[in-house]
């Protein structure tokens, strides 16, 4: 898992999208999917979609740079920022539609599931 | 379309009760043991009559009318079989280009694993292999050997179908395992997928000109960069995605967007990740 998301390392945050019941993120190529809500971290606070700020908080990610990806395979998933802020995604949730994310490496490019 | 009413004795298919698996344009069974590719072996058959006949009248030996009767045999094998190179034999339509070698890929996966590669080989003149791997199993990239499980078929010597990820090509190994003569039974650069079936025999249409199948990381396969025009499907449904059952969902296929996002290849409709799933359920 941490091999294919590796390649978000150095790349920048360029949009947030909200569809329907998911969320994806663009690097300028690369799509993050996320079907299970990811939870930002920062210094101060854990945002999550209980928060009323949640879809601000993603979106205050534009234009940061991916630093890092820490992996527990189906535990959890971090993508860290240079900021210090890091989206969180639990990996031990259990959605009626089974899968979590997805990570697309170029348009009409394979689709890696999880 | 005729079906027999008891179950075919040679038990080549994966329902025993079809007609030449389904394919009576290209196959007859006068006996219901065995499909032979009628058409082809007309052509060469005539093929041989015209040879031999126009040696004949041209005042030729015995030996100048047999030469004549194996190039018409010849010519009317490579007459005949032109249908199989141009449109395949069986679901999916994949055929090697200008080999009596065919190929065709049919049911997709099952319980984590690829199967139901339909497979089939016909060396004409010396014997002839049906390989059918229904109910063999394996993953892409993984070999599978000794040819179709439940004794299925009939081979004179075993076979193995190696599944290559790259391009999905399949290689039929004939003979012993060691120094086997191998035959590519896919081309990659003649051919796409127009649509795989499932095990209980519905059709999944694959965008046009989709290339796969390649893995999805979770079980399943996904042909993508593809287009749904012309295929009454929208133009940005360009691939397809045909996943196993997972914890929580049955198996299903699911239409993708350039992006991968889930969408009704008919109306171009985003869908919520919480229902797409039931697009084309079996």
């Amino acid at each position: 898992m941490a091999e294919i998301l590796e390649e978000l390392i150095g790349k920048e945050l360029a949009g947030v999208g909200f569809i329907r019941d998911y969320v994806e993120i663009y690097f300028d190529g690369p799509i993050l999917r996320y079907y299970v809500f990811p939870v930002l971290h920062t210094s101060e606070e854990i945002i999550n979609t209980e928060k009323i700020n949640w879809r601000d908080s993603l979106c205050s990610l534009i234009g940061d740079v991916v630093s890092d990806i820490v992996c527990e395979e189906d535990i959890h998933v971090e993508v860290i920022f240079k900021s210090g802020k890091k989206l969180v995604v639990d990996m031990t949730e259990n959605p009626p539609w089974g899968e979590m994310m997805h990570f697309v490496p170029y348009l009409n490019g394979p689709v890696s599931i999880w | 379309m005729g079906t027999f009413t008891s179950t075919d004795p040679a038990d080549y298919y994966w329902n025993s009760y079809s007609y030449c698996g389904g394919d009576v344009v290209n196959l007859v069974d006068p006996n219901g043991e065995f499909p032979f590719v009628g058409f082809f072996w007309a052509m060469a058959l005539g093929g041989a009559a015209v040879g031999g006949g126009i040696a004949a009248a041209n005042g030729g030996d015995g030996y100048d009318i047999l030469q004549g009767a194996m190039l018409g045999f010849g010519a009317g094998m490579v007459v005949g079989a032109a249908p199989f190179a141009l449109q395949g034999v069986f679901s999916g339509g994949a055929a090697t280009t200008g080999s009596v070698f065919t190929a065709a890929t049919s049911s997709p996966v099952n319980f984590g694993r690829l199967m139901g590669w339909s497979v089939d080989a016909y060396n004409l003149g010396r014997q002839a292999y049906n390989l059918s791997l229904d109910h063999g199993t394996g993953i892409i990239g993984q070999q599978f050997s000794g040819g179709a499980g439940n004794g299925r078929s009939r081979f004179t010597e075993p076979p193995s179908v190696r599944i290559e990820e790259e391009n999905a090509r399949a290689i039929l190994t004939a003979g012993p395992a060691e120094n086997a003569p191998s035959r590519v039974l896919q081309q990659p650069t003649t051919r796409t997928t127009n649509f795989v079936v499932t095990p209980r025999g519905e059709a999944v249409q694959i965008p046009n000109n989709a290339q796969g199948p390649s893995p999805t990381r979770a079980s399943g396969m996904q042909y993508t960069n593809g287009s749904g025009e012309n295929n009454g499907m929208r133009p940005d449904a360009t691939g397809v995605r045909i996943m196993d059952a997972n914890r929580n969902q049955g198996p299903r296929a699911i239409y993708m967007t350039p992006s991968g996002a889930p969408v009704n290849p008919y109306t171009g409709q985003t869908q919520p990740a919480a229902t797409h799933y039931y697009l084309l359920p079996w």
